[in-house]
């Protein structure tokens, strides 16, 4: 599995966003927030395009892999 | 409740607008948690802690269980040695000390557990696999002890609950000491960023 690197963070700084709210919108555990912005698990696509949505952007915005 | 679960959805939807300040952002998080403690007022329990609790409690039952298992056994002439007496009375004596802390089961009734995502689905489906693996370890252990050993222990009508009892306490504790080495801690919302 191709390894991936995630602008998350950037992002929720960008909108003065806290982990617990963002995990709140897109209905997950801040737990899993905190091991996605560490890269350290894998999002499915629905979880992928429910935090691109949130922010308003592609979804490859957000997550990068190694061969992009 | 489909109108509480409505305006719940509404204010989750209006909180993803973009023009929010972050103080109006605060006062509608304030309104979601409101709306959530409305439709339901337990405190959540974070799955962590419920796993915590969990492996404490199926601890207790294994204890128990075995405890019974063993004491049944002694019916037999065989059994009657200080090694399993020994046995008995510790298990007693640690049932004991488990048994006083009760507050490990309190919870599970007062609060709701924490809704699980597709990360816990994921902790959950290894940690069966760690349980079932370990179960198999355990098993062909046990069996091999017995099996060396001059205890005499058939499963019978009168034990069989304790066996029950043992099993479930096993397998319960085992799969939450799973979930705990697989869900790690989650730091304060504040430390956050020190990650």
């Amino acid at each position: 599995m191709a390894e991936f690197t995630t602008k998350l963070k950037e992002y929720r700084a960008s909108r003065d966003m806290k982990q617990g709210d963002l995990a709140d919108l897109v209905g997950v555990r801040r737990e899993t927030i905190i091991r996605l912005e560490k890269g350290q698990y894998n999002p499915s696509l629905k979880l992928a395009v429910d935090i691109a949505r949130v922010f308003g952007v592609k979804v490859e915005d957000i997550f990068l892999f190694d061969d992009q | 409740m489909a109108n509480t679960s409505k305006k719940l959805t509404e204010l989750k939807e209006r909180f993803k607008d973009k023009s929010l300040t972050r103080s109006q952002r605060q006062e509608l998080y304030k309104e979601i948690i409101e709306e959530r403690y409305r439709i339901d007022p337990r405190p959540i329990m974070n799955i962590r802690e419920y796993h915590k609790r969990r492996a404490i409690v199926g601890t207790i039952g294994l204890i128990s269980g075995i405890t019974g298992i063993v004491a049944l056994s002694m019916d037999k002439e065989a059994n009657k040695n200080p090694g399993i007496i020994i046995l008995v009375i510790f298990s007693v004596i640690a049932l004991l000390i488990l048994g006083i802390l009760i507050w490990c089961v309190i919870p599970f009734i007062t609060h709701k557990v924490e809704r699980g995502d597709e990360l816990y689905k994921q902790n959950d489906s290894k940690a069966n696999e760690y349980t079932a693996a370990t179960l198999a370890v355990f098993g062909f252990s046990l069996a091999m002890i017995l099996s060396m050993s001059s205890w005499k222990f058939s499963i019978s009508n009168k034990n069989i609950m304790f066996v029950a009892f043992a099993v479930y306490g096993l397998v319960g504790a085992l799969k939450s000491f799973a979930m705990l080495k697989l869900e790690t801690a989650c730091p304060e919302e504040g430390d956050e960023e020190d990650e």
